[in-house]
């Protein structure tokens, strides 16, 4: 189910534009595998419910998107090379700039000397980037009204 | 949204052919940089697009396949990773699990 919301979208309507822009630039892909006993659950309320909110401590961590595969997901792969074949799931945070990399890492050291930091997911790798541009569809703006895989 | 379809690629090569992918409701697309400190490594030389879907997930990624098939067969970019994943879905964990 899909909801059309009214009017037309903030990427082709000055006004809303002039409000200002987003500074979030750098994109860092945090790549990992399954949880190997099986507890992606345990690990992803961690995650979501208590590391991302305090995240948002660093000042130049502007966003965070968490993606997982699925068996279906990764039969439907286009390209998988053996140094990403065994990425389960994706985090894509994004920055304002590389200075805000290292309170990132700070924190994560600061977590695990801590005990904070558990489970872990073992690490695949990093990809990191700078925005070389955004398109939005043209057109219609309406956005799912149920949950992935819902009805 | 119902995931992301994020693409990792070897070379440089505008990604705006997939936006007209039908269920794409936008992207971004990055050029590869160093890792900052105190990580350690560099993505130079890759590129990264990442596709921001609102419509059936496999759905899509059927129609997004031929796109980057044609896309690679010209040989600007290889593709390394190109892959859906689903968007977790707060208090909906398991439906979406490696």
């Amino acid at each position: 189910m899909r909801t059309q919301f009214a009017g037309m979208p903030s990427d082709d309507c000055p006004a809303i534009l002039a409000t200002g822009q987003t500074n979030a630039h750098l994109i860092f892909l945090s790549l990992s595998r399954r949880e190997p006993a099986g507890r992606d659950v345990e690990y992803l309320v961690w995650h979501t419910m208590d590391h991302r909110p305090e995240q948002y401590h660093i000042a130049g961590l502007r966003h965070c998107l968490r993606l997982a595969s699925t068996p279906e997901c990764r039969a439907a792969r286009a390209a998988s090379v053996a140094e990403f074949d065994a990425v389960d799931h994706v985090v894509a945070y994004m920055f304002t700039d590389p200075r805000s990399v290292s309170p990132f890492h700070d924190l994560y050291v600061a977590l695990c000397d801590n005990g904070r930091f558990e489970p872990k997911l073992p690490p695949v790798g990093f990809v990191v980037g700078d925005c070389a541009r955004r398109l939005p569809r043209a057109g219609s703006w309406w956005v799912p009204t149920s949950s992935p895989g819902g009805p | 949204m119902t995931g992301a379809y994020v693409v990792i690629e070897e070379g440089r090569e505008s990604s705006a052919d997939l936006v007209d992918v039908p269920g794409v409701a936008g992207l971004w697309w990055f050029d590869g940089i160093d890792i900052p400190a105190p990580f350690k490594g560099s993505c130079k030389g890759r590129q990264i697009t990442v596709c921001y879907l609102d419509d059936d997930l496999l759905v899509t990624t059927e129609a997004i396949v031929p796109v980057l098939a044609e896309r690679w067969a010209q040989g600007g970019v290889k593709g390394l990773l190109a892959a859906p994943f689903h968007t977790i879905v707060l208090f909906e964990w398991s439906p979406h699990l490696p």
